[in-house]
């Protein structure tokens, strides 16, 4: 056996290392220059991720800038559970500051997820606290939340926010687009534990802030109007009750009450019938608040003034069908006035004869019955007037003492709101302008205005209304001293919306306008199924002198001084 | 200066290269300096590497993160004295120890299997004080090398002899594969093989040899891949590269977008994202794809360069000289560092199948750093004592002293 010249040996070996390094290089240029840029894109693509930036939410406040709904920072608080080595003890740090059940919690801390959420929408101030305590594997996220620092004052107006916040009910959710602003987003860079890289690429796109909006509601009015309601709806044992308080030169809305209601902070406990709003989403017969629509299409057509005289009789036939008043009498002599304050179903019945069904029909329409008020509010109820070609022969007389047609709370206070303003219907509003984050104010446009009566009309339809709440008329509950008042007692036929027949129960109301001279606000009260107590004057009209009283201070809104019209109710000594 | 360079004529294997080049190279201490030159560059660039693609991991372990590169400089400090020491050696020295220095190793690599501690499959570390450990079978390669040169050189007149030439060198190396691949350590006992043959071709073993050693290391590698299943899955993820994206192959994949994304230029000195925990052992065996990433096509080149270099003075070294154990030794070294490195850089680039061993020079580790300098101080003194070296540096201290005076 011979040797090798180790030589040559040497300079194979320096040949072999050569090639192989040769090779390397051919490699390196194919991954970092030739496929360098596809690769270097695939490994971005590993590594970017995208977070949305919430926009701050915009604000509700009220008439005068009050804050009814605004948006404060809050915390999540997560647990990464692989960096939790002891479960026990952190549940028995954190369990006093959350309040939550230390069994809850270590379920929660315990297992092998890196993202677990603890508790949602903390405090800064909680999470401060569990900040302090230096908890491994137990972090936070920003996050908002929407407070409602009335709580249920005007919840059913403003609606609430579902866990996701976004508006799920009231101005929250018609408004929603306004006041959820534009989310951002945030791009970087990060490893696969999550930890953003700082030397990488970092692209943020700021958020837009929401747009603020602000109501008509006074805050004052909405919060007397509501406890009112709830008192009286308690101690009536109604299923419900509402109150509209009305300016009737704007159209505006000042408060929107009705009971039960809600707690906005906490709308997922709620009953769901509690959380929307029925003044505009339950419809209900008007029944005798309605006559006010009937006297006045009679008196604006020139057919009848205050002192029309009309003989009701103790009953009347029309169709197959006899019809009373609500309280059994013999003969009376009654002006239309006294119609109108004693609320005569027959009265009103021959008073409306003198103009007739499609007249009555083309009034009520122009009243706004059967038509959306224009509100845009989610679940609004129209209510509904049977078309005049499908009238019956009992369809014209029992329309024209308000039943077998159907309205809303605030339609019906519309129409009040209509005499008052001498016959001018302006569309009413509840959003009194939008704030935009950079200062600009956005108002709503123009509401329509229909003159529906002349303001003659308007004027001894008024003086009427005031014969209701005076001597002899049904609605004297509702009486201001100082102030005159003119309104109209309601105690209608109560239809359960689950058969759509007449049950034992009614619809009590009282809607009626302050000073009837110079006529600058309109109250209307209803309550549903009152089992204590039944009529509107006794159970509705009070509310209204509550409610009606305090706005009248509020706003600031001085007597004027006049004396009622006082009109003959009876003739001949009727 | 330049009068020493023209005092040496020019050699004949170096008779290729033209002018300025072959002047440089023909220089009796080119060696010395391209050892030390190339060694110290990768030195310099892996600690700078180290401090990059450590600091994440560092920081998350240890609070600081510097703490990883700190024990790597100090590694370092301590490698660079044993450099200086090894380089003041004379050739008699390691003869003298090169049993000891076997007889340690195998003690050792057998102390290992008992009181050794397990990192990530592998039973090959001893714990020594506070957070450090060491791996025997680091060490045991550089007894290997000291040892088998002290070896073919006694037997030098013998070894035309096939009994001479192959006991007890492969008897030897093969009861410290055997001891290596009882840790689990398949990469190093690879590289002990390496060695071994890379020492035989050195001294002139007949070629059948190493085609008889490449048929046994086919063989074997088949086997110990069949024995072991994270082996074959490496295996077959190095034959069907992208299949497994998320898993064996992840690595891989990882180490590919880091130099892709570094391009051209790279994304500059400790930019790279890999490092943010996509790319495991970023500062220890994938050291290579940081680089990449953030030194880009220029710095990768630069480091195959350096690696090239060290191949080149080694080699010389070893087929120069007229010493029989400086040339095994020089090749056995060589070996180490080259078969290593190809290894290491190799299973980087996707090109050879993972063996999980360090890049030498420049990946984190005291155990794998402390050898590989003391093996190139060594590689130094043989350099410094080649006759035409010694005379260029007699007549540099004496120029030296002249210019002084």
């Amino acid at each position: 056996m011979r040797l090798g010249n180790p030589a040559r040996r040497g300079g194979i070996l320096t040949l072999l290392v050569v090639i192989a390094l040769t090779i390397f290089a051919a490699r390196l240029i194919d991954l970092q220059a030739v496929r360098g840029e596809s690769l270097a894109a695939a490994a971005l693509d590993q590594r970017l991720r995208t977070v949305p930036i919430v926009a701050g939410r915009g604000s509700i406040v009220d008439i005068f800038g009050e804050p009814l709904a605004v948006t404060v920072e809050a915390r999540n608080l997560t647990v990464d559970q692989t960096l939790v080595t002891d479960p026990t003890a952190v549940a028995i740090a954190l369990s006093p500051i959350l309040r939550m059940d230390i069994g809850e919690l270590i379920s929660r801390l315990t297992g092998e997820r890196r993202f677990v959420y603890v508790a949602k929408e903390l405090t800064p101030d909680t999470w401060r606290r569990i900040e302090a305590l230096r908890l491994p594997g137990v972090f936070s996220e920003e996050t908002a939340r929407r407070i409602y620092p009335g709580e249920d004052l005007g919840a059913n107006v403003i609606g609430f926010v579902g866990a996701d916040g976004i508006g799920a009910g009231g101005i929250e959710y018609a408004y929603d687009a306004v006041l959820a602003g534009t989310a951002g987003s945030l791009t970087f860079e990060r490893g696969p534990g999550g930890r953003v890289i700082p030397t990488a690429q970092r692209e943020q796109v700021d958020a837009t802030a929401g747009a603020s909006v602000q109501l008509t509601i006074d805050r004052d009015i909405q919060h007397i109007a509501q406890s009112a309601i709830a008192a009286q709806v308690a101690s009536s044992r109604a299923d419900s009750g509402t109150v509209v308080v009305m300016d009737p030169r704007t159209g505006q809305i000042l408060a929107l009450a009705e009971a039960p209601t809600f707690d906005a902070n906490s709308a997922g406990e709620a009953a769901a019938g509690d959380r929307g709003n029925r003044a505009l989403s339950a419809v209900y017969e008007p029944g005798s608040t309605s006559k006010v629509m009937t006297i006045a299409a009679v008196v604006d057509q020139g057919m009848a003034t205050p002192y029309s005289t009309f003989t009701v009789p103790s009953g009347l036939k029309r169709g197959d069908k006899v019809f009373h008043d609500s309280e059994p009498h013999g003969t009376l002599k009654l002006t239309l006035a006294g119609v109108m304050a004693k609320s005569s179903n027959m009265g009103t019945i021959l008073a409306a004869e003198r103009i007739g069904g499609r007249t009555l029909y083309e009034y009520l329409k122009k009243f706004g019955i059967g038509e959306e008020t224009g509100l845009n509010f989610p679940g609004e109820s129209s209510g509904k007037v049977p078309k005049y070609k499908d009238w019956t022969a009992t369809s014209f007389p029992t329309i024209a003492f308000g039943q077998g047609l159907s309205v809303n709370a605030v339609q019906a206070a519309s129409v009040y709101a209509t005499i008052a303003n001498d016959g001018l219907r302006v569309q009413p509003s509840l959003v009194a302008g939008v704030l935009n984050a950079d200062g600009s104010v956005e108002r709503p446009p123009a509401p329509v205005v229909t003159q529906v009566v002349s303001a003659e009309t308007a004027k001894q339809v008024r003086a009427m209304l005031e014969s209701v709440v005076g001597e002899g008329g049904t609605g004297t509950n509702a009486k201001i001293p100082g102030y005159r008042i003119g309104g109209k007692t309601g105690t209608a036929m109560y239809v359960d919306p689950t058969c759509g027949c007449y049950r034992d129960g009614v619809v009590a109301s009282f809607i009626g306008m302050a000073p009837t001279d110079d006529a600058q606000l309109v109250v209307a009260v209803s309550l549903v199924n009152p089992r204590i107590g039944r009529y509107g004057g006794e159970l509705a009209a009070p509310i209204f002198k509550k409610v009606m009283t305090y706005a009248l201070q509020a706003r600031q809104i001085p007597p004027t001084g006049t004396r009622p019209a006082n009109l003959a109710l009876t003739f001949g000594g009727g | 200066m330049t009068y020493l360079e023209n005092d040496v004529a020019p050699t004949s294997e170096t008779g290729r290269l033209s002018g300025r080049a072959r002047l440089l190279l023909d220089h009796p201490l080119s060696t010395y300096y391209l050892l030390i030159g190339a060694s110290l560059l990768l030195l310099i660039l892996g600690l700078v590497m180290v401090l990059s693609a450590s600091s994440i991991e560092s920081y998350r372990v240890f609070g600081s993160a510097y703490t990883l590169a700190q024990r790597q400089a100090m590694f370092a400090v301590i490698g660079v004295v044993m450099l200086i020491f090894a380089a003041r050696t004379a050739t008699q020295f390691w003869r003298a120890i090169s049993w000891y220095l076997l007889a340690l190793s195998l003690v050792l690599l057998v102390a290992v299997l008992i009181v050794g501690v397990e990192v990530a499959g592998q039973r090959n570390w001893i714990e020594l004080f506070g957070p450090f450990r060491f791996q025997p079978s680091e060490f045991a390669k550089f007894a290997l090398i000291v040892w088998g040169a002290d070896l073919l050189t006694r037997k030098s007149r013998l070894l035309n002899n096939w009994k001479h030439l192959l006991v007890p060198l492969l008897p030897v190396a093969g009861l410290m594969m055997v001891l290596v691949l009882l840790e689990g350590d398949f990469g190093n006992a690879f590289m002990l093989a390496a060695i071994t043959t890379g020492m035989l071709f050195a001294i002139g073993a007949p070629m059948r040899l190493f085609a008889i050693f490449a048929g046994l290391g086919a063989v074997s590698v088949w086997l110990l891949t069949i024995a072991a299943p994270y082996r074959m899955d490496r295996f077959t993820a190095w034959l069907n590269p992208g299949n497994d994206r998320l898993g064996v192959d992840w690595q891989v994949t990882q180490g590919q977008y880091a130099m892709g994304t570094g391009g051209f230029w790279g994304v500059g000195l400790g930019a790279s994202r890999e490092k943010w925990g996509s790319l495991p052992e970023a500062h220890t065996d994938f050291i290579f794809p940081v680089i990449g990433e953030e030194l880009g096509l220029v710095g990768t080149l630069a480091v195959l360069g350096l690696f090239a270099l060290l191949a080149f003075a080694i080699f010389r070294l070893s087929k120069t000289t007229s010493d029989a154990f400086v040339r095994v030794a020089a090749a056995g070294v060589g070996s180490w560092i080259l078969v290593q490195a190809i290894l290491n850089i190799g299973a980087v680039l996707g090109l050879l199948p993972i063996t999980g061993v360090p890049l030498p020079l420049v990946s984190y580790g005291g155990s794998s750093l402390l050898p590989i300098l003391a093996a190139v101080g060594m590689l130094l003194a043989f350099a410094r004592q080649e006759p035409a070296a010694r005379t260029a540096l007699r007549r540099k201290s004496t120029a030296m002293s002249l210019r002084r005076r």
